[in-house]
């Protein structure tokens, strides 16, 4: 499974259109957007966590999650997108349009269901 | 990655046992799908909310992880032979004698060994388990286990399953472990577009090209030198030597034949002057032109932050509308002697002080199908790729950051862009796209933070049920519900 973040811009292009930038990553991870005003924004997103206590939560220990070493996804792979779309509006919870262009769509299919190779 | 594996082996499953006349009567049909039937059922059980959220103890976990590998693992099997069966079905006269291996999905590690006396043809089938057909391309780990010359990794080809010459391109990789050593690297990777059917599979041939194009160097395999440059970033100083070097175990003979990367005593050489001007109107900081990489392909140019791997900008100059957007990194961390698997309470906002350190080491390789630019400083490491192709993933810049983190810090990757967007986002959870916006109200010391999760675990913030937890969290001056996925779990004993 994977996932993805979107930034969408408020201000329009020359050409008419809406700049974007997209994140897929191929595992999903917590994201943010603190930083923003009107020169821009920031998307960030969560790497690795280490950490010795448990929260009281239920789980009773600590977390230790890394993106390092050898595991089944060796590590997050993000795919920036960048475009400037038109191409399919994808309606919103609130109805309000956000639009996301086949290439997204594909690319974000591809990772998720990766080629099969074999060799002879 | 398990579902992938098991939606392709459902498919061939299907393909295979709609054949089953003419592949192979014989074939213990009922075992195999026994075998799709339990990483079914593990797929599933990893469904559960705590395997989602990484809210499950080690050893659960490490039950999760040997469930699915075992599974996998299996259902490889499977794919395997349904493969094999259906090639050996389909082509009467080929060799399909020839036993595959499955290789695991795509950007894999698995090393493919070419002895010296590599046979004359190596064959890579790739498999595409979806609907439409797909342009990509493929990486296979090449190992030289000898040091004749008939090894040499110069004068390959790849052809498809018409004798075509394919694109393909081979270069020396390392990784953060060995890159400062003498001899960094045992294999090289080679690299090769590939265009795949709706649900359909290709097979590929790794060979040695013909003597005539051999000598006139024509459709082989392209070897692209890599460049390493170690450098202090705050000064701009090359610390590395100039020197040249051979995969390790190779014959100190042979010439400069095969030399797969070279030291530079220089910063790389400067990029052209068109696109270095692109990405300068868009930054702002002219100074930096000539000391900063930029990747190119023919629709996408990238450009590098000063003396350091990580990127700085990103130019789109395929289509209808060329622009630049700025999407400049920053390897940053939080600190906290509170958070835990649940909660995410840093010590105030996220410091730049860690993370990417002063002496970092840059490898570089520009090629016509695959450009990468691998960095490697001492707490995070990044490769980029951009490729060269038509179709999606052309449009598309692969990047794969990693960190460790130390105790109670949370390590966290932000880029920052000239997006002006009013403090709006938007996640995507696999299933749909949420709106989100930064909040700026909450009473939180020092900066307000909030963040999201970003997968199957949506739901919690966004049912009826957040709500509680959202409220819950705030008396107890917690931020927000950080949740964080531990498929991958990696754990520091």
């Amino acid at each position: 499974m994977n996932a993805g973040m979107a930034l969408k811009d408020t201000r329009k292009q020359a050409s008419g259109g809406t700049k974007q930038v997209m994140v897929l990553n191929d595992h999903p991870m917590a994201c943010a957007s603190l930083l923003s005003d009107g020169a821009g924004s920031s998307m960030e997103f969560m790497i690795a966590r280490s950490l010795r206590q448990d929260d009281g939560r239920g789980l009773a220990q600590g977390v230790h999650d890394s993106s390092r070493g050898n595991c089944f996804v060796a590590c997050c792979s993000f795919l920036l997108l960048l475009l400037l779309l038109f191409v399919v509006p994808f309606v919103l919870p609130n109805e309000e349009n956000f639009n996301i262009s086949n290439a997204w769509k594909r690319a974000n299919a591809d990772i998720t269901e990766t080629l099969q190779s074999f060799r002879g | 990655m398990a579902d992938a594996t098991l939606r392709a082996a459902e498919a061939l499953y299907a393909f295979g046992l709609a054949r089953r006349e003419v592949a192979s009567p014989n074939y213990d049909w009922k075992s195999s799908f026994h075998r799709i039937k339990r990483l079914r059922n593990e797929a599933a059980l990893v469904l559960h909310h705590d395997a989602i959220t990484g809210t499950s103890r080690t050893t659960v976990v490490r039950d999760y992880l040997q469930r699915l590998t075992q599974g996998s693992n299996e259902v490889q099997q499977v794919s395997t032979d349904m493969l094999q069966l259906l090639l050996k079905a389909n082509l009467q006269n080929h060799e399909a004698a020839v036993p595959f291996a499955f290789t695991a999905a795509l950007y894999s590690l698995d090393v493919v060994q070419l002895k010296a006396d590599f046979p004359q043809v190596y064959p890579i089938v790739v498999q595409n388990p979806l609907a439409w057909e797909r342009h990509d391309v493929i990486s296979v780990s090449i190992a030289l286990l000898t040091d004749k010359q008939s090894s040499s990794i110069k004068g390959l080809q790849v052809v498809d399953q018409n004798g075509t010459p394919v694109r393909a391109q081979i270069f020396a990789t390392m990784s953060a472990d060995n890159v400062h050593t003498p001899n960094p690297t045992t294999n090289v990777r080679l690299y090769v577009e590939v265009r795949i059917p709706a649900m359909g599979v290709a097979t590929y041939y790794l060979k040695r090209a013909s003597k005539k194009d051999r000598l006139e160097k024509n459709n082989l395999v392209e070897h692209v030198v890599t460049e390493l440059v170690e450098v202090e970033r705050a000064s701009g100083r090359v610390t590395s030597k100039g020197a040249a070097g051979k995969l390790r175990g190779t014959s100190a003979q042979g010439g400069g034949d095969d030399i797969v990367y070279r030291r530079q005593s220089e910063w790389f050489s400067a990029p052209s002057q068109a696109s270095t001007d692109v990405h300068k109107s868009s930054n702002n900081n002219n100074d930096e032109g000539a000391s900063q990489i930029i990747l190119e392909t023919a629709r996408l140019s990238v450009q590098f932050q000063k003396h350091s791997g990580s990127i700085q900008s990103i130019y789109k100059k395929d289509g209808t509308t060329k622009m630049t957007s700025k999407v400049s990194q920053a390897w940053m961390r939080y600190t906290s002697s509170r958070s835990g698997a649940y909660l995410f309470r840093p010590h105030g906002t996220a410091t730049q002080s860690r993370g990417e350190s002063d002496r970092v080491t840059i490898a570089l390789i520009r090629g016509k199908l695959v450009q990468q630019v691998r960095y490697y400083a001492s707490h995070a490491q990044q490769v980029t790729t951009v490729y060269n192709i038509k179709g999606p993933m052309g449009d598309v810049v692969h990047a794969e950051p990693s960190s460790t983190a130390d105790m109670n810090e949370e390590v966290v990757l932000r880029f920052n862009t000239d997006i002006a967007s009013g403090g709006t986002f938007y996640t995507d959870n696999g299933a749909e796209l949420m709106k989100r916006q930064h909040d700026s109200s909450k009473p939180i010391p020092v900066r307000n933070l909030n963040v999201c999760c970003l997968l199957a675990c949506l739901f919690l913030c966004c049912s009826p049920n957040s709500f509680l937890f959202v409220v819950f969290c705030f008396f107890a001056f917690y931020f927000f519900l950080l949740f964080f996925f531990e498929y991958r779990p990696i754990f520091t004993q």
